[in-house]
């Protein structure tokens, strides 16, 4: 039990790191535009085909897909921030007109990967070694330990990058108050979309090494991915893309040692209830409260 | 530095805010406006910095029309602004407050923070530089505020009671720092209803009642205008 419990942790801490990031990216964008991406977890999709078709067409493993990966993906957020965002939020009520797009985007790149690419689960043909790491009694799987090597990293770098720059500094200020912001001489159109170009880049890095974690590539995957991120940031805190680590890392955690002491058809079960209790005690999530 | 409102005008659907205003203020100026609630005071000031925009009428910044400018760009003009319920970053430290905003400076890191040293030493703020916003009083909240507007040296500074809710002795430091700012060459336009400070801190006075201004001058001019006792006091 001892053996299988620790396992289930450091899983649950794994998989937590990677649905923080998720989360985080959701949360930046939700916290300085009030924009509701319910496409989020369809440009994780995206990044997985890639790095799929980068393997198979240039054999590129998923690590170096990155240097691409993490520039189109920011670009990406940018145009897109530029092409739809400040339309939907002159709308009467941003977070619908915003929800509703973005369902509907979600539908149509799943539609349009699944005519390009049928409904057959892609598997990426593993290109690290792939003798199961054992320390102890804990075995980890290199695919997961480099995942989680590097969503440890990443998240990381959000954090010295959102409190020791000036760039991550006037994100969290946008967060906490978008009227003070543009009085001090900070355009908020342009920091809104640089905010929208690192949550997409954040679920894209993350979608990119997805494959490493959980193999099946299949068009309908962003769906669990974007309810998941729902979920976490809610946990975590609205706007705070902190939180959204904290929040990914109990819902990771209670998924994988709930499984082990009750029928894994009862895991997201337990994690719903956690959320429950949660907001139910502390309805602005754990690190809510931006102030606004 | 000169800021000149012409015929300014302010509607939301059937109430006109601000009604045909027209005034000047020139460099090293302290413009007091007072006026009854719902006279267009707060009104007023958001035109200026571009938060509302003018149904009709001009406001010229250095002779140059700013009216159809965004508020980031009306800021790196000079124009600078503090509101009623300050709006400080408040899960943010009081340092970060003031460095949050200096994104497009292009001066280096270290001269950066030691300018916002220096303004938090100024309004003694320095000793709570790691507290965050939410921690301080609303007094000291306003004066936070004040200080992150000076971080980008603004010429001209609009103050939207400064005073309201302040403790007494915040409110005399506060009068301090807009004498000494000043005397270091700001002009200011403070909208009040705080009417001894407003007395003390104005070398002109504008009282509009309405939307509409029904008197412009000294203090000792406005302290005798029939017109403002009856629209302002009630009598």
């Amino acid at each position: 039990m001892g053996s299988l419990l620790l396992n289930a942790i450091v899983s649950g801490i794994l998989l937590g790191m990677i649905y923080g990031l998720i989360g985080a990216g959701l949360n930046i964008i939700y916290g300085v535009m009030r924009v509701v991406n319910f496409a989020h977890g369809e440009f994780l999709m995206i990044a997985a085909y890639m790095i799929y078709w980068f393997s198979v067409l240039y054999k590129i493993d998923p690590l170096s897909s990155l240097l691409v990966i993490i520039p189109l993906f920011f670009l990406a957020g940018m145009i897109i921030y530029y092409l739809l965002i400040p339309r939907l939020l002159r709308s009467e009520d941003p977070e619908m007109a915003s929800f509703l797009t973005f369902y509907g985007i979600s539908m149509i790149i799943t539609a349009l990967v699944l005519i390009a690419w049928g409904a057959d689960p892609r598997g990426l043909r593993f290109p690290y070694p792939i003798h199961t790491l054992r320390i102890g009694s804990l075995n980890l799987s290199p695919g997961r330990a480099i995942h989680f090597g590097f969503s440890s990293l990443t998240a990381l770098a959000l954090a010295v990058f959102l409190y020791r720059t000036y760039l991550g500094k006037a994100i969290r200020a946008i967060i906490q108050n978008r009227e003070a912001v543009k009085i001090v001489g900070i355009d908020p159109n342009r920091l809104s979309s640089i905010a929208f170009g690192i949550g997409l880049m954040l679920v894209g890095m993350t979608g990119a090494l997805i494959p490493l974690t959980f193999p099946g590539i299949t068009p309908g995957m962003g769906a669990s991915y974007t309810l998941t991120a729902f979920v976490v940031i809610v946990l975590g805190g609205l706007g705070n893309p902190l939180g959204a680590i904290i929040g990914g890392l109990i819902f990771g955690l209670t998924e994988n040692i709930s499984a082990i002491f009750l029928p894994f058809a009862l895991s997201p079960v337990i994690s719903f209830f956690i959320l429950i209790l949660i907001i139910m005690a502390r309805p602005q999530g754990l690190l809510g409260g931006t102030g606004t | 530095m000169s800021l000149s409102i012409s015929n300014l005008t302010k509607r939301f659907g059937g109430v006109v805010a601000v009604d045909h205003l027209s005034f000047r203020i020139e460099e090293k100026e302290i413009l007091g406006i007072i006026g009854p609630n719902g006279s267009g005071k707060t009104t007023t000031l958001n035109c200026i910095n571009g938060i509302y925009k003018a149904d009709e009428g001009t406001i010229s910044y250095n002779e140059n029309l700013i009216q159809e400018l965004h508020p980031h760009e009306i800021a790196h003009l000079g124009i600078g602004r503090t509101f009623q319920v300050p709006k400080v970053f408040k899960k943010m430290t009081v340092a970060e407050n003031l460095l949050a905003p200096v994104l497009d400076s292009s001066e280096s890191d270290s001269i950066l923070r030691e300018k916002a040293l220096q303004l938090l030493k100024q309004v003694d703020l320095e000793p709570l530089r790691d507290n965050l916003g939410e921690e301080l009083s609303g007094g000291q909240q306003k004066i936070l505020e004040l200080a992150r507007v000076l971080m980008f040296d603004p010429k001209l500074i609009l103050l939207d009671e400064p005073f309201a809710g302040v403790h007494p002795v915040l409110r005399t430091k506060f009068h301090q720092m807009i004498f000494s700012l000043h005397k270091k060459g700001k002009t200011f336009i403070l909208v009040s209803h705080d009417l001894p400070s407003l007395y003390l801190l104005s070398s002109r006075i504008i009282v509009l009642n309405n939307g509409q201004k029904i008197a412009e001058g000294s203090v000792h001019e406005i302290k005798r205008d029939e017109a403002v006792i009856e629209a302002y006091l009630g009598r």
